[in-house]
């Protein structure tokens, strides 16, 4: 039985360690600046979780293969080693730490620090069960909004206040969102309801929506193409159909397809 | 108060007579243990039925299914699972796996069963206390079940229950009336019932101890019962709080969580100042301790287990001890790594991220010295060794993925897909569920006088672990690819459709896995009656519950109380007769030279 | 590392009889451990509710500041002579101190629900905002914590138990001092 152990999981090891170095199914296509260093610490630390998984299997394989009772004599009456203790505590205290600050920094550099000033700014408002898209226009100020305001049967997802000069540029879209590629783009997301989540797979991109909060995050776009947007936080019945449309296109045909809506 | 009342005036160790005294409002920790593992044994068929329904349904989302229709017509109009229906399957999937289950079995299951006896003592400290707990308990799963039978049905909240979604009302969707605040009422009662189990695991190890037996000869499965109770303690209190508030947003008009602005379903509702994040802390400062909960018991379990059919004492007894409260402790402080997208600061991120990591440390030290307890080992092979072994292969495969996860810049990107959903079913799915199945095979002779099938037991491992592992490695591939969680199906967008043949393939080898746990549960009820009888100490092993009858008298230990000469893992002791040496077996020799532990 | 080889000091248990038996033993200190761990854990709960009010604070406006009623300081003075008499009765086992540990207990529960009246009276709701919704929250749950302790002084005084009633005063007190720690929190 122990050698049958054995065999089990040396083959879990390589069947496991080929699946995830071959990855059929793997990261979508990366199309966003930040997502670089995202993907490339996931590689990192996958390396680094293979090589434990893959090591620790193939040595409790061993030590089962190996330590059958059927073997001769008695087991071997050791059980404290001072210096294994620290040495493996240190080795994988540093391995651990070091990763964390590591994946910190990438985090730092994208979330700590300020969109840039030249930020294309869009308004995502997350609704049951739609993302409302808001452009602030030439004037670049959003028009106020209102809950109270808010009429879904006048396409009013967002309660925009007719009243407010500003707002009368704005261009609203729902489930649809274009951006121009290499430009950095700023989301201010927000909420109508409950809780939601602005997931673009293609940008390694997640943001909660949370009513009221204003929560700015930013991306650059690298590739033009049409991408999908997934809602990710629970948020009722028709949370599985809750999808938007992210385009990412020319400057050119982003202008166009701007004025085009604004009409 | 009532303990009060139980030490001064009840007569707790005299055999009950009535069936009643005996067998349903037992104070014995002994038929308490046993209830608490009935009652997780249930709530695991009706967690798993709901997760082979869940499966069912995402692989084939638009296949009709009359049968299932005739049986919950509410939930599959027209022969197809309502997405309203699925999220309600979901929560309570998840809620009743996680408290009902995991919460129970492992702790106040087997705690129960095994602590007293492993210590020496006669009985729990507070042994009406502990009947209480059950009984709580039991009322709490049957407030869960209500959930799913009032108008509405259950919950769609998921077992997390974040606002403003839970706390809305009925104007947010589908089961989100009755069926939410009696699931808030369930989790608020099981809060309850766990403080009083801990209140007792702990007074019970810390002071009903038997003569000799000092703190560092307690077996690992009693540190990690009493540092699993002592999170308990601790964390549970917080879950009651944020149960309290969020029940009062929903019935009593308070903001706690709930902010101003909202418009659902076209009216503007009429709440302010309030944080649905607040909840997120709360709950998992609650959320995280408990996974702990979960598995502390499971690896102190597989350390005993180890040692014992290796024939070696653990490698490590003191750095395990340590290790122990260092992950009891600093899983107080990782909460955060459940927030990273949440709009919780980034610099709060950063700190959690850290925190998380260091968790990581004593964890893998763990792992470290369960093969050093294998190297030079001589090692039995029976059923409750493979669980096991079973165990650190999947703490080892769950836990490593926590590397990705711990990460804020990867865990945006894997935050609420299918990666995470691969993780925590390994890790309490299956690492901890492998070791109650460890345990169950492991003290069921004690428990029932009567061996389990060994035959049965390892064919259900093999099968199992191969199934299971079938299931959730893949998984991770599906979270890679950003497939989200709590989805009712993949149908709506192109990047999810592509990838229904994996979807598909998943839910045959669960289907296939669950219907293999038929084998467990025949092995369980064939043995209670027809299993070969057991002698006191099946195992030959070392710990004090073996040097008693199988099962062991009322009073545990009858006339005389054990006096413990030695620590927990002497086994393969140079010169001595056996390759195991009781706790009660006095040496001179060791006793007096400080005695070697 | 002495600690973790210390033994309590052994109280062994009478054999069993299989019939009726005598009150069971515990060892010296066992029921104050379990109080212990009982206080700590309502400690926590009200922890998570405290913070949760210091930290909503960040999430909008104040809306309305509670006036501190000088009922409250009546209440509070009532709690903390019971605190006083609670400890004059266990030290000289006086079941009139008992008693009227009993009554002033009895007394502060009902100056609250008065409290409640008169916020209800000034408009003060459950609802109305955060600092007036913990306040009803954080003093139900220390009155509903109370009449525990309040049902166990009645408990003893129905058995006219007057003795070892060290486990019962660590709670009272405690009681007492948690109040004093909400009144901070609510109002400074």
């Amino acid at each position: 039985m122990g050698k049958l152990a054995a065999i089990f999981f040396w083959l879990l090891a390589v069947v496991t360690a080929v699946a995830f170095i071959v990855h059929p199914i793997w990261l979508p296509e990366l199309v966003s600046v930040y997502g670089v260093d995202v993907d490339r610490q996931m590689n990192v630390t996958f390396e680094i979780a293979g090589v434990a998984f893959v090591s620790a299997h193939i040595l409790l394989g061993f030590f089962l293969w190996r330590f059958g009772s059927n073997r001769p004599g008695p087991a071997l009456y050791w059980h404290e080693s001072h210096r294994m203790e620290i040495t493996w505590t240190l080795v994988t205290a540093v391995v651990f730490v070091g990763l964390g600050l590591q994946g910190s920094r990438i985090w730092a550099r994208q979330y700590l620090t300020p969109a840039p000033a030249d930020a294309l700014t869009i308004e995502v408002v997350g609704q049951q069960f739609a993302w409302n898209f808001r452009y602030p226009g030439p004037d670049g100020k959003f028009g106020r909004t209102a809950p109270n305001l808010v009429s879904d049967s006048e396409g009013n997802y967002i309660g925009l206040d007719d009243g407010d000069p500003a707002g009368a540029d704005d261009i609203m879209t729902q489930n649809i969102v274009a951006v121009p590629v290499n430009r950095p783009v700023k989301l201010l997301l927000r909420s109508r309801d409950v809780l939601h989540s602005f997931f673009v797979p293609v940008l390694r991109f997640k943001q909660d929506a949370v009513p009221g909060m204003i929560i700015p995050v930013y991306f650059t776009a690298t590739k033009t193409g049409e991408y999908e947007v997934a809602c990710s936080q629970l948020c009722g019945m028709q949370h599985y159909k809750m999808r938007a449309r992210l385009l990412v296109m020319s400057d050119a045909d982003f202008a166009a397809w701007l004025s085009k809506r604004a009409q | 108060m009532a303990q009060h009342a139980s030490l001064l005036h009840q007569p707790v160790h005299s055999a009950p007579r009535s069936f009643i005294r005996r067998y349903i409002f037992s104070t014995d920790h002994k038929v308490i243990g046993i209830q608490y593992i009935f009652l997780g044994l249930f709530s695991a068929v009706l967690g798993t039925a709901m997760s082979l329904l869940m499966r069912l349904h995402l692989a084939w989302p638009t296949t009709q299914f009359p049968l299932l229709e005739r049986l919950f017509p509410n939930s599959f109009p027209g022969s197809i699972m309502s997405p309203e229906s699925y999220l309600a399957v979901l929560t309570i999937h998840g809620t009743i796996m996680v408290f009902f289950l995991l919460t129970t079995v492992p702790l106040s299951g087997f705690g129960n069963f095994i602590m007293p006896l492993q210590i020496g003592a006669r009985d729990m400290a507070f042994p009406v206390l502990n009947m209480l707990s059950y009984w709580t308990t039991f009322v709490a799963l049957l407030v869960l079940i209500a959930s799913m039978l009032v108008e509405g049905g259950a919950p769609i909240s998921g077992w997390t229950a974040y606002p403003p979604l839970s706390a809305l009302g009925k104007i947010a969707g589908p089961g989100l009336g009755a069926g939410q605040t009696l699931w808030i009422a369930s989790i608020s009662i099981f809060c309850l019932a766990s403080l009083l189990t801990a209140l007792n695991f702990i007074t019970t190890t810390l002071n009903m101890r038997a003569q000799g037996m000092s703190l560092m000869r307690m077996p690992l499965t009693v540190w990690a019962w009493f540092t699993a109770a002592t999170v308990a303690l601790l964390a549970f209190p917080v879950l009651l709080a944020g149960g309290i508030l969020l029940m009062l947003d929903r019935l009593a008009g308070t903001s706690f969580f709930l902010p101003s602005g909202m418009v659902v379903s076209g009216e503007v509702v009429s709440h302010f100042g309030g944080s649905p994040i607040l909840w997120q802390h709360l709950f998992w400062f609650f959320g995280h301790p408990e996974v702990y909960i979960v598995i502390l018991p499971g690896m102190g379990i597989t350390s005993h287990i180890l040692s014992t059919f290796s024939r070696k004492p653990i490698f490590g007894y003191r750095a395990m001890v340590i290790a122990t409260f260092a992950i009891g402790l600093i899983g107080f402080l990782v909460w955060g790594h459940h927030m990273f997208a949440s709009g919780m600061s980034p610099f709060a991120g950063m700190v959690f991220s850290v925190l998380t990591l260091t968790v990581g440390v004593p964890s893998a030290i763990k792992v470290f010295n369960w093969l050093a307890t294998l190297w030079g080992a001589r090692i039995r092979f029976t059923a409750s060794m493979l669980y096991s072994l079973g165990f650190v292969s999947f703490f080892v495969t769950g836990g490593i993925t926590g590397l990705l996860l711990a990460q804020p810049a990867i865990d945006v990107y894997l935050h609420d897909t299918y990666f995470v959903v691969a993780h925590f079913h390994i890790i309490m799915g299956l690492a901890a569920v492998f070791s109650s199945f460890a345990a169950l095979q492991f003290w069921f002779p004690k428990m029932f006088g009567r061996y389990m099938s060994e035959a049965l037991g390892k064919l259900h491992f093999w099968i199992t672990i191969i199934g299971v592992y079938a299931i959730f490695i893949p998984m991770h591939f599906l979270g890679m690819a950003g497939v989200p969680r709590r989805y009712a199906q993949f149908t709506e967008f192109a990047y999810l459709s592509r990838l229904q043949p994996l979807t598909v393939y998943i839910s045959i080898a669960a289907l296939i896995t669950g219907a293999a746990q038929l084998i467990l549960l025949f092995n369980i009820f064939w043995s209670l009656f027809r299993g070969e009888k057991a002698p006191a100490n099946p195992w030959e092993a070392t710990t004090l519950e073996w040097t008693i009858s199988s099962p062991p008298p009322h009073d545990n230990f009858g006339d005389a109380d054990p006096i413990v000469y030695r620590g927990p893992y002497e086994f393969s002791v140079p010169g001595a007769p056996t390759d195991f040496t009781l706790q009660t077996v006095p040496d001179p020799v060791a006793a007096s030279s400080g005695s070697h532990e | 590392m002495a600690t973790l080889n210390y033994v309590p000091p052994y109280v062994p248990v009478p054999p069993s009889d299989g019939g009726d038996e005598g009150p069971r033993r515990l060892p010296p200190g066992t029921e104050r451990i379990g109080m212990l761990l009982l206080l700590a854990a309502i400690s926590m709960m009200f922890i998570g509710l405290t913070s949760a009010y210091i930290v909503s604070e960040a999430f909008g406006p104040v809306w309305d500041q509670l006036t501190v009623y000088p009922l409250v300081w009546v209440n509070t003075a009532v709690l903390l002579f019971s605190s006083c008499s609670m400890e004059l009765a266990r030290r000289r086992n006086s079941l009139p101190w008992l008693l009227a540990t009993l009554v002033s207990g009895l007394i502060f529960l009902a100056g609250q629900i008065a409290v409640f009246g008169l916020l209800a009276r000034h408009g003060f709701y459950l609802s109305s905002g955060r600092q007036a919704s913990f306040y009803y929250v954080l003093t139900a749950l220390h009155g509903v914590h109370l009449l525990g302790g309040i049902a166990a002084l009645a408990w003893a005084v129905f058995r006219r138990r007057t003795a070892k009633l060290g486990v019962i005063a660590i709670y009272w007190h405690f009681m007492d001092a948690l109040w004093l720690y909400l009144l901070l929190v609510i109002f400074l």
